[in-house]
């Protein structure tokens, strides 16, 4: 691998499968396997590359952390964040590793997690972790809504998030369940009417191509699955 | 503005500091550039003038100067020769029999040295009584003589100094 043009990974990370997307130059090779220890297979494929691992929403937790005055310090950020997280998730959450944004969204993964992935690149290998981020942040990153508030629907199997992006900042973000694509018209109205009488009917969807609700204007990212996840991280970086 | 959840790489820095810090560079560089290129202009100006000037002589040194104030005298002496008289004086005294073999004069002797060879002590006398009635030569005396033995016909050598008339 030539360190100037170093061999880039991208790895999509289910509970139950895996999807790589190898890029080396303008070349992507992909490939994608079922499996029931996703990390073991990362930990077989990995070799000389710089790897961002994307990680499904059945692996992440999400919650909006109100802005407070004052707090002040990171540590206290983390402490908020903690606050919230256990409010909504309860003790289990006590073990998670959380992460916050600026715009006052948090993620939290269960800290095994997470210790599992890094000890796929040990010190003396050559492949480096160089991310690992929920697809939420990816797909974000890589839809850039600009100042329109829209709902970002991060679609997979059996789930889907759906997240309220404003200029303000995030206005809701929910991982619920989903039978099938069909249902999501159904879902995006309910979470509209929670939102409030000014929540915008326009959606950016990743992961499917359901119908859309009457009434709404939906986009849909070209990113094809199963890959989408790692791709939206590769889209998002150019 | 970009959504930040990593959990490994730190977010991500605006970019405005260091598209603020490129743009400053590029303008400094610009400016650097354009300096050199003036000072380099008047470098070149400076050499075209400096080419135009007469060229600025070395001070000789005083003891170089002594000597080619002497050897600038000792050419203008030996310019300032009487060579015409001098050359017609010997042509005027000449004879088969005498052969002139050297004819050294010295301008800052004012004099005038003839080596010649001559068959007998006669013809050598009357060679030295024909330059002495030239008008250019005075004081005509034979310095030196020599019969050369190794010659079968026993020539005569000698040497004729006479001082150059019309010399300061």
């Amino acid at each position: 691998m030539s360190r100037l043009w170093p061999e880039r990974l991208y790895v999509s990370l289910e509970p139950d499968s895996v999807a790589f997307c190898r890029v080396h130059r303008k070349t992507v090779s992909k490939s994608f396997f079922e499996t029931e220890s996703p990390i073991q297979k990362l930990k077989e494929t990995v070799k000389d590359e710089k790897v961002t691992v994307v990680l499904s929403n059945r692996l992440v937790r999400y919650a909006i952390v109100p802005f407070d005055a004052a707090v002040s310090t990171p540590e206290e950020e983390q402490a908020l964040a903690r606050f919230h997280f256990l409010r909504i998730y309860g003790e289990r959450a006590k073990t998670w590793e959380l992460r916050l944004s600026g715009c006052r969204l948090a993620c939290g993964i269960d800290s095994d997690l997470l210790n599992a992935i890094k000890q796929c690149f040990p010190a003396r290998g050559r492949a480096r972790l160089v991310s690992v981020q929920p697809w939420l942040m990816a797909a974000y990153n890589h839809w850039k809504p600009g100042t329109q508030s829209a709902w970002l629907v991060l679609l997979e199997r059996e789930r889907a998030c759906l997240a309220l992006a404003s200029p303000k900042g995030w206005q809701s973000v929910q991982s619920l369940r989903l039978q099938g694509e069909e249902e999501l018209a159904e879902l995006l109205q309910r979470e509209a009417l929670r939102a409030g009488d000014g929540a915008p009917r326009k959606a950016m969807v990743f992961g499917g191509r359901p119908a859309a609700p009457a009434g709404w204007q939906v986009s849909y990212s070209p990113l094809e699955n199963p890959y989408s996840m790692a791709m939206s991280a590769v889209a998002s970086r150019l | 503005m970009r959504l930040e959840l990593d959990y490994i790489a730190a977010p991500r820095r605006s970019h405005v500091l260091g598209v603020g810090v490129l743009v400053l560079s590029i303008v400094v560089a610009v400016l650097v550039l354009e300096r050199y290129r003036n000072i380099k202009l008047e470098i070149a100006q400076i050499e075209a003038a400096e080419s135009m000037l007469p060229v600025e002589r070395k001070p000789i040194p005083r003891k170089n100067l002594d000597g080619e104030l002497k050897n600038a005298e000792a050419v203008m002496r030996q310019l300032a020769l009487p060579w015409k008289e001098m050359v017609g004086a010997v042509e005027g005294a000449a004879r088969p029999e005498i052969a002139v073999l050297q004819m050294q004069p010295d301008a800052q002797l004012r004099q005038l040295r003839l080596t010649a060879e001559a068959p007998n002590e006669k013809a050598m006398l009357d060679y030295l009584a024909r330059l002495a009635d030239s008008p250019a030569l005075a004081e005509v005396y034979i310095a030196s003589h020599q019969v050369l033995l190794e010659d079968p016909r026993r020539p005569l050598q000698f040497t004729v100094l006479a001082r150059l008339k019309g010399l300061p």
